[in-house]
C-alpha cells in the first residue's frame, strides 16, 4: 500500500472548463514520486487542460490539486515551483541560452556567482554548456528542448511537466530526441508528467500511461498492461492494432473470465476472455490483435483447426495485401466483417492475392471481450 | 488574467470622462434655448433641431455639403479605383512607391496641405501658369475661394480613404478565381467586368461612405480654400458656436452630424457582413 | 498607359507638398512657384520668430505628453484585451476606438463646452488630454496587434519560472514588441502634432500650437515664411513615415477597414 507521501501529485475530484463547457469533471489521479507518467489521448480529451491545471495556468472550478502534500489549488502560477516545458519550448528569443536558463534565478535575486554555478551545472546536465552564449534561433529543435529542460531544472522544481515534447519535430529527429529525453528524465529521477497524442511516444517514455477520452480516464496502467489487457475497445484501438468483432453476450463462466458470444451478423458463437468487467446489456466486441491472427490457405488444415478446442476460426476473402517492409498487412472480409492480419513478410507467400479464400485462426484465450 | 479589469479601467475611464461625458453634456445643450448659457431660464425644446430643416441658411449649408460630398466621392472613385488597381497589379517597388505617395499626405497636417493648394490656385500660381502656357486660357482664373478649389482640395485630402479600402478588396480576391475563369475561356475584359469589379464592391462602398462622411465633417480645408463663400455644415457649426455664440444651435447641428455618421458606419458594418465573398468551404458538420 | 496614369497620380498627390517646399526658397516676399531664385532667408526668419518658436514648443510638449499618455493607457488596455478572457472584447474595443468615427468637430465642441461648464481655462494640460482622446484608438489598435503577435507560451513560461505578471510584461512582452511601440508612439505623436480641428476649439493665445499658427497666419498674409515653416513640418512627417514603415510597415495605416 503506497502511503500518501509517496505521491508527488494528487488530483481530487478535479473539474475544469473554459467558458460554458466543462472539459473535465470529477477527475481523480495520483502520480507516484519519481515516475514518468503520460496523459495520452485524442485531441479534445482534456489531457492538455489537465496539465495546464497542474501548472496553474487554469484555475479548477471544483476539486483539489495537491503537490508534495500541499494544496496548490489556489496558489498562483508563479508560486507553485513546478517546472514546465511548453510545446515549441518557448525559449525567450531575445535572450541568450545562459540568460534563458538563469531567468528564474534572476527573478529571485539569487547572487551572481550562485547563478553562474547553477546555470553551468544545469547546462552540463543536458549537454549544452558550450552553447551558453547562443541565441535560441541558432539552435536545432533538440537543442532547444534541452535548454528548455535546463531552464526548468535549474529552479529545482517539485515536478516536471511537458506539453507534447516531441510533436513539432519530423519523424527522424523525433527518434533521436526521444532517446535523449528518456535518458535525461531517468537521470533526473524527478516526477514527470507529459502530454502526448502519440501512443508510441507514450509507450516508449512512460512508466505509466493515463489514457483519456472525453474528459475521463479510460484506463491507467503500465504500457504493457494496457497493450495486453485493454479495459475497453477505445484503449485497445488507441494502443495497438486490433480487430474488433461486434457481438452480444450469451453466457459467462462463474468467475466471469470466459465468455460465449453471439457474433452479430454471422450467426455463430465464439469464445473469448474477459479481463475487465463486461456490461452484458451493452454491445460488446470480441477483439484480437492484428499480429496474433494466423492464416492458412489450405482448406483441409482449416477443417482440422475448426474441430480443435481452444481455437477460433474465420473464413474470409482477401481484399488487399500491403507490403510494409518487415511486416505485411493482409486485409480480408467475411461478409460485412473486416479483418486485418499482420505477419512477418517472410511468412506471407505470393499466393495471397485479392480474391483468394483465406482461413484465419487464433487462440481463443487471446480474444479479449471488451465494452465499447 | 486576474488584473484584466485593472488594466482596462484607466483607458475606459479616460474615454468615458474625456469623451462620453462631454458628449452627453453636448446632447443636453442641444435641447436648451439659445440663452441657456447666458443665464436665461429655459426649458427643453426641439427648436434647435427643427431649425436645421426650417432655416434656409442651415438647409442651404446641408444641401451644399451633401452636393460637394457627392462630387468629391465621385472624383475619388474615378481616380481612386484605377490607382488601386494599378497598385495591385504592379511589381513590389512600384506598388510600394504608389502606396507611400498615397499614405504620406495623411501624415502631414491639413493646414500645410491646404496652404499648398492656396499657392497652386493663386492668380500667379502654377495652375494658372500651366493653363496659360498650354494656351487654354488668356487671363488668370479665379480658382481660389471657389467651389472647384474646395472640391479639388478635398479630393486630394480624401483619396487615401478610397484607395486603401479598394486596394484591400482587390488584394483579397483570390488569384485562383481569375486563373480559373481564364482557363474557362473568359477574355480579360470579361474577367474585369464580371469578376473583379463585383468582388471589389465592398471596397467601393466602404471607400465611398468614408469619403462622404469626411466631407460632411470637414472644416479646415473648405475654410482655407473656400473662405466664407462655400457654406458647409462644419463651418456653420463653428460659426454658431464660436462667432455668434448660440451654442445650443451648434450643438444640435453637431448631434445631427454625429447621428448621421453613426448610421453610416452602421451601414458600412452591415454591408461588409452581408457582402462576405469569402469562399471558404464549410466545416464538415456545418454543411447540410 | 499604367505608367502614365501612375506618374500623373504621383504628381497630383505630391504637388501641393512639393510646391510648398519650392515656394519656401523664394527670395522675394511673394508666394510663388517655381521660386525665382534660391534663398534660405525665410527659414532663418522662421527659426528666429518668437511666435513660431513658442508655437513649435507648445506643439512639441503637447504631442510628447499626449503620446506618452495614450501609449500608457493604450498599452494597458491592449494587453488586457489580448491576454484576458474574451468577454465583451468587441464592445470594449468599440468603445476605445470610438473617437475614430466621431467627427473631430463634435469632439472638440463637446470638450470645449464641458470646460466652460466646469469653468476650466484652456491650458496645455487640457490640450494634452483632448489630443490623447483621438490618439488612443491608434495606440490601442497598434499595440493590440503587437501583443497578439507574441506567443502566449513565452509569457506562460515566464510566469511558471516565478515572474509576476508585471515582471513578465517588462522582461518578456515589451522587449519583443519594440516595433509596435515605436510605430504607436510615432502615430500618436504625429496625430497630436498635426491636429487642427480640436485645437481650433481649444487654443487661445497662450497655448498656440503650430498648425493653428499657420492657419491664422494664412488668413491674413501669404508669404514664404509659412512655406518655410510648412517645409520643416513636411520633412518631419517624412522622417516619421520612414521610421514607421521600416519598423512595422505601412499596412496598419489608414481608415478603419
Amino acid at each position: 500500500m503506497t502511503a500518501p507521501d509517496d505521491y508527488s501529485i494528487e488530483l481530487e475530484e478535479l473539474t475544469l472548463g473554459y467558458g460554458e463547457r466543462d472539459i473535465i469533471t470529477g477527475l481523480n489521479l495520483s502520480v507516484r514520486r519519481g515516475e514518468i507518467l503520460s496523459l495520452l489521448g485524442p485531441s479534445g480529451c482534456g489531457k492538455t487542460t489537465t496539465l495546464h491545471a497542474i501548472a496553474g495556468l487554469i484555475t479548477p472550478r471544483k476539486g483539489k490539486i495537491i503537490i508534495d502534500g500541499i494544496d496548490q489549488t489556489n496558489v498562483p502560477i508563479n508560486k507553485r515551483n513546478v517546472g514546465m516545458v511548453f510545446q515549441g519550448y518557448a525559449l525567450f528569443p531575445h535572450m541568450t541560452v545562459f540568460n534563458n536558463v538563469s531567468y528564474g534565478l534572476r527573478i529571485k535575486s539569487v547572487p551572481k556567482d550562485e547563478i553562474h554555478d547553477r546555470v553551468t551545472r544545469a547546462l552540463k546536465l543536458v549537454g549544452m554548456e558550450k552553447f551558453a552564449h547562443r541565441k535560441p534561433k541558432e539552435l536545432s529543435g533538440g537543442q532547444q528542448q534541452r535548454v528548455a529542460i535546463a531552464r526548468t531544472m535549474v529552479m529545482e522544481p517539485r515536478v516536471l511537466l511537458l506539453d507534447e515534447p516531441l510533436s513539432n519535430l519530423d519523424a527522424k529527429l523525433r527518434q533521436e530526441i526521444r532517446d535523449d529525453l528518456k535518458r535525461i528524465l531517468r537521470e533526473l529521477s524527478i516526477t514527470s508528467v507529459f502530454v502526448t497524442h502519440d501512443q508510441e511516444e507514450a509507450m516508449f517514455l512512460s512508466d505509466r500511461i493515463v489514457l483519456m477520452k472525453d474528459g475521463e480516464i479510460a484506463q491507467m496502467s503500465t504500457p504493457r498492461d494496457i497493450y495486453n489487457h485493454p479495459a475497453n475497445a477505445f484503449a485497445a484501438s488507441f494502443l495497438g492494432n486490433t480487430n474488433f468483432i461486434p457481438a452480444k453476450l450469451l453466457r459467462q463462466s462463474a468467475d466471469g473470465s470466459v465468455c460465449e458470444l453471439n457474433v452479430i451478423g454471422m450467426g455463430r458463437v465464439m469464445k473469448g476472455r474477459a479481463t475487465h468487467s463486461v456490461d452484458a446489456s451493452q454491445s460488446l466486441f470480441l477483439s484480437i490483435k492484428n499480429d496474433r491472427v494466423n492464416y492458412t490457405l489450405d482448406r483441409l488444415t482449416f477443417l482440422e483447426l475448426q474441430g480443435r478446442a481452444g481455437v477460433s476460426t474465420m473464413e474470409c476473402q482477401v481484399v488487399d495485401v500491403h507490403f510494409l517492409g518487415h511486416v505485411s498487412k493482409i486485409e480480408c472480409r467475411a461478409g460485412s466483417q473486416s479483418m486485418t492480419v499482420l505477419r512477418p513478410s517472410a511468412m506471407v507467400s505470393d499466393d495471397v492475392v485479392p480474391g483468394t479464400t483465406i482461413y484465419l485462426y487464433w487462440p481463443e484465450e487471446e480474444s479479449l471481450v471488451l465494452s465499447a | 488574467m486576474k488584473q484584466r479589469a485593472l488594466f482596462l479601467s484607466p483607458a475606459l475611464g479616460f474615454i468615458a470622462l474625456a469623451l462620453f461625458v462631454p458628449f452627453a453634456y453636448l446632447l443636453f445643450l442641444s435641447f436648451m434655448g439659445e440663452g441657456y448659457l447666458y443665464g436665461e431660464p429655459t426649458e427643453a425644446t426641439l427648436d434647435n433641431y427643427a431649425e436645421a430643416f426650417r432655416n434656409p441658411v442651415y438647409w442651404e449649408s446641408i444641401v451644399n455639403t451633401f452636393r460637394i460630398g457627392a462630387l468629391v466621392t465621385l472624383a475619388t472613385l474615378v481616380i481612386g479605383f484605377p490607382v488601386a488597381y494599378i497598385i495591385s497589379v504592379s511589381g513590389k517597388t512600384w506598388a510600394a512607391l504608389l502606396t507611400v505617395v498615397t499614405v504620406l499626405p495623411l501624415f502631414v497636417s491639413v493646414v500645410v496641405r491646404g496652404f499648398g493648394w492656396i499657392i497652386v490656385f493663386g492668380r500667379e500660381g502654377p495652375l494658372n501658369s500651366l493653363l496659360r502656357w498650354l494656351g487654354l486660357i488668356d487671363e488668370p482664373m479665379q480658382v481660389l475661394y471657389t467651389e472647384s478649389a474646395v472640391i479639388i482640395g478635398l479630393t486630394h485630402l480624401l483619396l487615401p480613404f478610397m484607395v486603401l479600402p479598394v486596394l484591400a478588396s482587390l488584394r483579397a480576391i483570390d488569384k485562383n478565381i481569375i486563373d480559373a475563369s481564364m482557363v474557362l475561356g473568359s477574355r480579360k475584359w470579361d474577367v474585369f467586368l464580371h469578376i473583379i469589379i463585383p468582388l471589389c464592391a465592398p471596397g467601393f462602398v466602404v471607400g465611398s461612405l468614408l469619403v462622404f462622411l469626411h466631407v460632411l465633417a470637414t472644416f479646415v480645408l473648405p475654410a482655407m480654400l473656400g473662405s466664407i463663400n462655400i457654406k458647409m455644415i462644419a463651418t456653420l457649426i463653428y460659426q454658431q458656436v464660436m462667432i455668434i455664440g448660440n451654442v445650443p444651435a451648434g450643438a444640435a447641428l453637431a448631434v445631427i452630424l454625429f447621428v448621421f455618421t453613426m448610421l453610416v458606419f452602421g451601414l458600412i458594418a452591415a454591408i461588409k457582413a452581408h457582402l462576405n465573398f469569402d469562399a471558404k468551404p464549410l466545416q464538415e458538420n456545418e454543411a447540410a | 498607359m499604367k505608367k502614365l496614369l501612375s506618374v500623373l497620380y504621383v504628381a497630383f498627390m505630391c504637388s501641393p507638398l512639393l510646391i510648398v517646399i519650392g515656394a519656401a526658397f523664394e527670395p522675394q516676399e511673394i508666394l510663388r512657384f517655381p521660386p525665382h531664385g534660391l534663398s534660405m532667408k525665410w527659414f532663418t526668419r522662421v527659426l528666429h520668430d518668437q511666435a513660431f518658436l513658442d508655437a513649435a514648443y507648445n506643439s512639441l510638449i503637447v504631442a510628447s505628453l499626449a503620446m506618452l499618455l495614450s501609449l500608457l493607457l493604450g498599452l494597458l488596455a491592449a494587453y488586457a484585451l489580448a491576454r484576458g478572457d474574451g468577454r465583451s472584447r468587441e464592445t470594449i474595443l468599440g468603445l476605445l476606438l470610438s473617437p475614430l468615427i466621431i467627427p473631430e468637430l463634435v469632439i472638440g465642441l463637446a470638450i470645449l463646452q464641458m470646460l466652460t461648464l466646469m469653468n476650466i481655462a484652456t491650458d496645455l494640460v487640457v490640450l494634452v488630454l483632448a489630443h490623447a482622446v483621438i490618439c488612443l484608438p491608434y495606440t490601442v489598435r497598434l499595440l493590440f496587434n503587437g501583443v497578439s503577435a507574441i506567443n502566449e507560451n513565452l509569457e506562460n513560461a515566464s510566469l511558471v519560472l516565478g515572474a509576476s505578471r508585471a515582471g513578465t510584461i517588462v522582461r518578456v512582452t515589451l522587449p519583443l514588441m519594440k516595433n509596435s511601440i515605436v510605430a504607436a508612439a510615432l502615430f500618436a505623436f504625429l496625430i497630436s502634432f498635426d491636429n487642427t480641428v480640436i485645437s481650433l476649439f481649444l487654443v487661445d493665445s497662450s497655448t498656440m500650437t503650430l498648425p493653428i499658427t499657420i492657419y491664422n497666419y494664412v488668413e491674413f498674409s501669404l508669404d514664404p515664411a509659412i512655406a518655410a515653416l510648412s517645409t520643416i513640418l513636411i520633412l518631419l512627417s517624412c522622417a516619421a513615415v520612414g521610421i514607421i514603415s521600416s519598423v512595422s510597415g505601412l499596412d496598419n495605416v489608414g481608415p478603419r477597414k
